[in-house]
């Protein structure tokens, strides 16, 4: 007779022992699973820190790099090895190398790599390469980019405060006056504008400060330069324009109805404010017939003459050049349109001057002199015979 | 025969097997669960090495993308050369790229699809150019395509230009101490928009009475004169030997060694024909050019140096010499000591300077802020500002 219970107690081996097996299979696989992870973070670690050496090794490639000594030409390349220990307290050997490309010329950049090469535990070879482009540009580029360059040196700023007025290199150096004053009934200076455009006139405080307030936009037209002669002429100029203020061609004012007033002082140095000995500035305002806008005529000082002396008028050379004149005279729509083109200077000659004695002017650099017994500062419209004109060149 | 009654199966047999193994398969699972319990710190720092591994190679990859439009952009030889959009990736141990003049330009798909890689797209803005730089870490991907963690990353960036010449000169001729005017020298500053001195220096300006001096019509020349001045003076003193790229500094902010070491900087070498290398290289793009000390560059007679509209600059710590009637357009500044600068009927238009004592004859310098604002326009150089990266 069977037992059951027997029969079912020998089952119960054979299915224990399988069970055995089993779990024994997996204990030896999760075993095993176990000792790769191990392996895997010991070789985790060593590629860690192989990744920080050749990060760090590259920082400093390229630190060299981008210094200016660095050599555009020849390559760098180096190596070293770095000794570290795994979690097994192992000695492992980390092999780093690095090299930076060949710049090519005018390109400005040039590949860099760093590089870790180590065994792992199980002897296989492992590596990390980095690699990257590195630019050639000055360490200081990006503070001066984002930093405007300091442009308040003396001798800039004094250049610069000239640019902003009127471009009459004889204006009083302090920074608070402008190229030329003008004095009507109370002080004015000319601050800005475009030639045969629009200009600002404002008044003057009286600390010399600029009211910037009690600025007026005009479309007068103003003709200012210098002169330089001696005293004497200067004498008998000054006082006949004082005196007429100025003397000008009637004919020529009321072509365009315009009216005129004139001041005439000592040119200073406009860095140092000192006055330039022997040369004076004008200014003088044209106002024009509203209607016109524009006026077209001569103004002429007259009077030094009277001493006896003959002086010459030395023109400067218009900016576009002008075709030459023997008479002497500037196209005034030239004149008009840039203060540069009407200036004269007048020096004094020896004797009577005349078309055959030497140039006084050419040392000066003139385009063109005349002997005169009157100084004629600015002319008006002419032909080419010397016949007055309404259309100016 | 009374059959013996069929004895019932025991079902419970069959489902002590089925428990033992199901009590296996739980406790292996535990077994399992609990390695992986154990061994999460590992399990998390080779997920986050793989991470940073593809995260830190796209990253380079876009910084040198970054890098490598910010160098074409100041590279002489690119000049004139539209390129708005740019992929590049390694080929081997090279840089291979692909350069579209049109930003929105789609990048040819037969470009291989390798990494690492990086790609560039350029816009202007206001304030400069913004850069758009794509890097690509993982293998076998396109860039183009998204999804995959840390292995595409984007910067964008804003690019400023820095002028190679930050303060223009205010006068034709410069000298840090005395200027020697000889026979023949001829200066001009006739230039209406600025009105620029004649001869600056810091200490004396001799020699007035053997040189042609021409300004502007209505400027006397005594006011387009400076001698004794204050700031070229204190450069002088702090510079004697000229080794302190003082000057240098005061025009460029650079010293000279790193003027010299720019890539829009072409050092010449003068043991061979100067004139033939500056011509060549000009040609090419060069706008900069360096002159090393203890070397001489000759100036052939009868040639023209830049131009107007594209003039150059040349800082020479050597000698310069004009050997006859050429024409130097842009700035000559010399930091050689005790230099002179003489020729026969040459030209230069633009500006001279020099750190040291410089004596001038049979030479015209004319002042022309034209050519020198063209000239540091040209010199200009495009540079990324960290503070407007933008992360994607």
């Amino acid at each position: 007779m069977n037992n059951p219970v027997r029969n079912n107690s020998g089952r119960s081996i054979i299915e224990s022992m399988v069970a055995v097996a089993i779990v024994s299979l997996a204990m030896v696989g999760l075993s095993s699973t176990q000792s790769k992870l191990t392996q895997t973070a010991n070789d985790t670690d060593l590629r860690t820190q192989a990744r920080q050496l050749a990060e760090t090794q590259f920082s400093s490639l390229q630190t060299a790099l981008l210094s200016a000594t660095a050599p555009a030409t020849a390559p760098l390349a180096g190596q070293t090895t770095t000794q570290t220990l795994n979690r097994n307290h192992v000695t492992q050997a980390i092999r780093q190398t690095w090299q930076a490309g060949e710049m090519v010329d005018g390109q400005g950049w040039r590949t860099a790599q760093a590089e870790s090469r180590w065994n792992d535990n199980a002897a296989q070879p492992g590596n990390i390469l980095i690699r990257a482009v590195v630019a050639q540009r000055s360490l200081v580029d990006e503070v001066l980019a984002t930093n405007p360059p300091d442009e308040t040196s003396a001798s800039m700023a004094s250049t610069l405060r000239q640019l902003q007025r009127i471009p009459v290199s004889l204006i009083t150096g302090t920074s608070k006056t402008s190229a030329v004053g003008y004095k009507l009934s109370s002080p004015w200076v000319l601050l800005d504008g475009t030639p045969n455009s629009s200009w600002r006139l404002c008044q003057m405080a009286d600390n010399a400060a600029i009211n910037t307030e009690q600025c007026i936009t005009t479309h007068v037209m103003f003709v200012a330069g210098f002169v330089q002669l001696s005293s004497t002429y200067w004498g008998d100029i000054k006082s006949n324009i004082t005196r007429l203020n100025p003397v000008v061609d009637a004919t020529d004012i009321a072509r365009s109805g315009a009216t005129l007033t004139c001041q005439i002082s000592t040119a200073t140095n406009a860095l140092n404010g000192q006055a330039l000995s022997g040369t004076y500035q004008y200014l003088c305002v044209i106002v024009p017939d509203a209607s016109v806008r524009t006026w077209s005529g001569m103004l002429r000082f007259t009077g030094f003459a009277a001493s006896g002396a003959s002086v010459a008028i030395c023109r400067y050379e218009a900016d576009p050049p002008v075709s030459d004149n023997p008479a002497n005279r500037q196209p005034y729509k030239a004149v008009n349109e840039s203060l540069w083109n009407q200036n004269y200077r007048v020096v004094s000659v020896s004797g009577a001057a005349s078309a055959s004695t030497p140039d006084p002017c050419q040392s000066e650099n003139p385009v063109n002199s005349t002997p005169a017994s009157r100084l004629v500062l600015h002319q008006d419209c002419r032909t080419a015979a010397g016949a007055a004109s309404n259309t100016c060149i | 025969m009374k059959p013996t009654p069929r004895r019932p199966r025991l079902p419970s047999s069959h489902q002590q097997g089925m428990l033992t193994v199901v009590t296996c398969i739980v406790l292996m699972l535990v077994a399992a669960m609990t390695v992986l319990y154990l061994n999460q710190g590992i399990l998390l720092s080779l997920q986050t090495e793989s991470n940073y591994a593809r995260h830190g190679a796209a990253d380079r990859m876009a910084r040198s993308g970054i890098e490598w439009t910010a160098a074409m952009l100041n590279s002489p030889l690119r000049k004139g050369s539209p390129c708005r959009a740019a992929m590049c990736y390694w080929a081997d141990t090279r840089l291979a790229c692909h350069c579209e003049a049109d930003a929105s330009a789609t990048l040819p798909s037969q470009l291989p699809q390798v990494a690492p890689s990086f790609s560039v797209s350029l816009t202007s803005s206001t304030a400069g150019l913004q850069l758009t730089a794509r890097g690509c870490a993982a293998a076998e991907l396109s860039c183009a395509a998204a999804g995959v963690d840390g292995a595409a990353v984007a910067h964008t960036v804003l690019l400023k230009p820095v002028d190679l010449i930050r303060r223009k000169p205010i006068a034709a001729l410069t000298c840090a101490k005395d200027c020697q005017l000889l026979a023949g020298a001829r200066i001009s500053s006739t230039d209406p928009p600025f009105p620029a001195y004649l001869v600056r220096s810091g200490g004396n300006i001799l020699g007035l009475e053997l040189a042609t001096l021409n300004t502007s019509p209505g400027t006397p020349v005594e006011a387009r004169l400076l001698a004794q001045d204050a700031e070229l003076a204190a450069l002088a003193s702090q510079d004697a030997d000229c080794s302190q790229s003082a000057l240098v500094r005061s025009v460029t902010d650079l010293s000279e060694t790193e003027f010299a070491a720019l890539p829009g900087t072409w050092r010449l070498n003068c043991t061979n024909s100067c004139s033939a290398d500056i011509r060549e290289r000009y040609g090419l793009g060069w706008r900069a050019f360096y002159l090393p000390a203890q070397t001489v560059l000759e100036l052939d007679a009868g040639q023209t140096w830049g131009s107007p509209e594209d003039p150059l600059f040349l800082l020479a710590a050597g000698a310069v010499r004009f050997s006859g009637d050429g024409q130097f357009y842009g700035l000559i500044l010399s930091t050689a000591s005790q230099s002179s600068l003489t020729a026969s009927q040459a030209e230069v238009v633009g500006a001279v300077m020099s750190c040291d004592q410089l004596k001038v004859g049979n030479l015209n310098i004319r002042y022309d802020s034209t050519t020198l604002v063209a000239l540091q326009k040209n010199t200009q150089r495009w540079t990324p500002i960290s503070g407007t990266w933008r992360d994607w």
